[in-house]
């Protein structure tokens, strides 16, 4: 079933950042959240992952079983890329990770312990994680964040290739990256959606 | 070279004093040390004190990691911890010395004290990693259904171990000093503490310090093993 979104509100003390969003995320599809700096797009996210709480409204239908990559990539520094994938998801085995960390071009870097890497790598590492996951919904916040052109076209790929029929809900400010990823986008503006 | 300018400089003044009961030289401790390390009295005085210290930290070190995880979980364990942690790091050990002889044996006062003094450090610092542990890590985790083991491995570990690495290090300097004080107090017999304390009535001032040499050569050679023992574990939890 679809998300639907009711009347959310939420402010940050006399700011208000949301007012009375109306919005519905389709199921199986890639949603784009755009719009300004500042006009809400990551306190939406948080609210869809549950890390902050709406002052009203409703979210309908959200699924429970979440994965993301996040604006920071949140990742365990001092253990290795591969041990960052495998513990977001038990059941994978050895040949999958090697297979999907080779894929976005960190076949070198399977075993390199995250903090010896560059932040264009360990950006790759945290969407492989998200990706492996086991999820219902995929949340990406800003996931080509520090990728030149070149490797987002291979993450492009990637995404594309791995999120067929899941429930992907992504913040961006780029249009042309919404646009390769054949998603639905809704604009914020003013705490409302306004296509 | 810093260490043979330092014993140049001892040996200079204690030719300059003249006087050995106030400055032994350091050649007289060398060799009253080679004929201490001769006698079974010395091992059994070394190992007295060290098995007695050691266990106090042990216990203080596993006490102290509880506590810490305690209180981080519920803050009103932390408010009742309080005034324990408070009292312990601000009274002098020597009161604790004079208090506990009433209350325990003079073999056991060691253990008791180096427990004392090692625990307030230990806690302080495990609580103090455990509040430092990235809160964006934790809802991390959260997103990706990690069990505690998974968040005690992957997040908190991590973020205790230098607090704990340097809590260990402090503590163990201290409960040596501490535990060799309450050891003289309290001269429990063959303790390496007794054998200071004679060496001071006696005023064999090369005995005194051949025994002190001795327990800053134990104490440094246990805080590197120990030490490293403790990054062992931790490279091989992180390895796992």
């Amino acid at each position: 079933m679809d998300i639907v979104i009711k009347d959310l509100c939420k402010s940050y003390g006399e700011t208000a950042v949301l007012k009375q969003l109306n919005a519905v995320i389709e199921k199986g599809r890639i949603t784009c959240l755009m719009g300004q700096s500042g006009v809400g797009k990551t306190t939406l996210l948080n609210i869809l992952m549950g890390f902050e709480k709406a002052d009203s409204g409703a979210v309908e239908n959200l699924p429970q079983i979440k994965a993301a990559v996040f604006q920071e990539n949140r990742l365990c520094e001092s253990f290795t890329a591969f041990t960052n994938v495998k513990i977001a998801n038990d059941s994978l085995t050895d040949s999958t990770i090697t297979a999907h960390l080779c894929q976005v071009g960190l076949g070198e870097a399977v075993n390199q312990k995250v903090s010896t890497l560059s932040g264009g790598m360990k950006r790759r590492v945290a969407l492989v994680r998200a990706v492996l996951a086991e999820k219902e919904i995929l949340f990406l916040d800003e996931p080509f964040k520090g990728l030149d052109e070149d490797t987002k076209a291979v993450v492009t790929q990637y995404l594309l290739q791995h999120t067929k029929d899941t429930t992907v809900v992504m913040v961006t400010h780029d249009i042309n990256e919404s646009q390769s990823l054949g998603a639905k986008v809704l604009y914020l503006k003013d705490g409302q959606i306004t296509v | 070279m810093a260490v043979a300018a330092a014993l140049l400089l001892w040996q200079l003044a204690s030719v300059i004093i003249g006087e050995e009961v106030l400055l032994v030289s350091p050649l007289k401790v060398l060799v009253r040390l080679s004929h201490l390390v001769f006698e079974k009295a010395f091992y059994s005085a070394v190992a007295f004190s060290f098995v007695r210290i050691t266990f106090g930290f042990v216990l203080a070190v596993i006490a102290g990691c509880v506590f810490a995880t305690a209180a981080y979980r519920w803050h009103t364990a932390e408010v009742f911890l309080w005034p324990y942690m408070s009292v312990i790091k601000a009274t002098p050990v020597a009161s604790f010395i004079i208090l506990c002889l009433i209350w325990l044996t003079s073999s056991s006062l060691p253990i008791f004290i180096a427990f004392l003094m090692a625990l307030p450090i230990i806690y302080t610092n495990v609580l103090a990693g455990f509040k430092s542990t990235d809160k964006k890590l934790l809802q991390m985790a959260d997103i990706f259904r990690f069990s505690f083991s998974k968040k005690l491995k992957y997040i908190y570990l991590p973020s205790l171990k230098p607090h704990f690495l340097s809590a260990c290090s402090v503590a163990l300097g201290l409960t040596w000093k501490a535990g060799i004080a309450a050891e003289i107090i309290g001269i429990p017999d063959g303790s390496m503490g007794e054998m200071l304390y004679n060496a001071k009535l006696y005023l064999a001032t090369a005995d005194l310090f051949s025994w002190t040499v001795t327990i800053v050569c134990v104490s440094i050679l246990f805080e590197k093993l120990f030490m490293k023992l403790i990054n062992a574990a931790f490279d091989r939890l992180e390895g796992l």
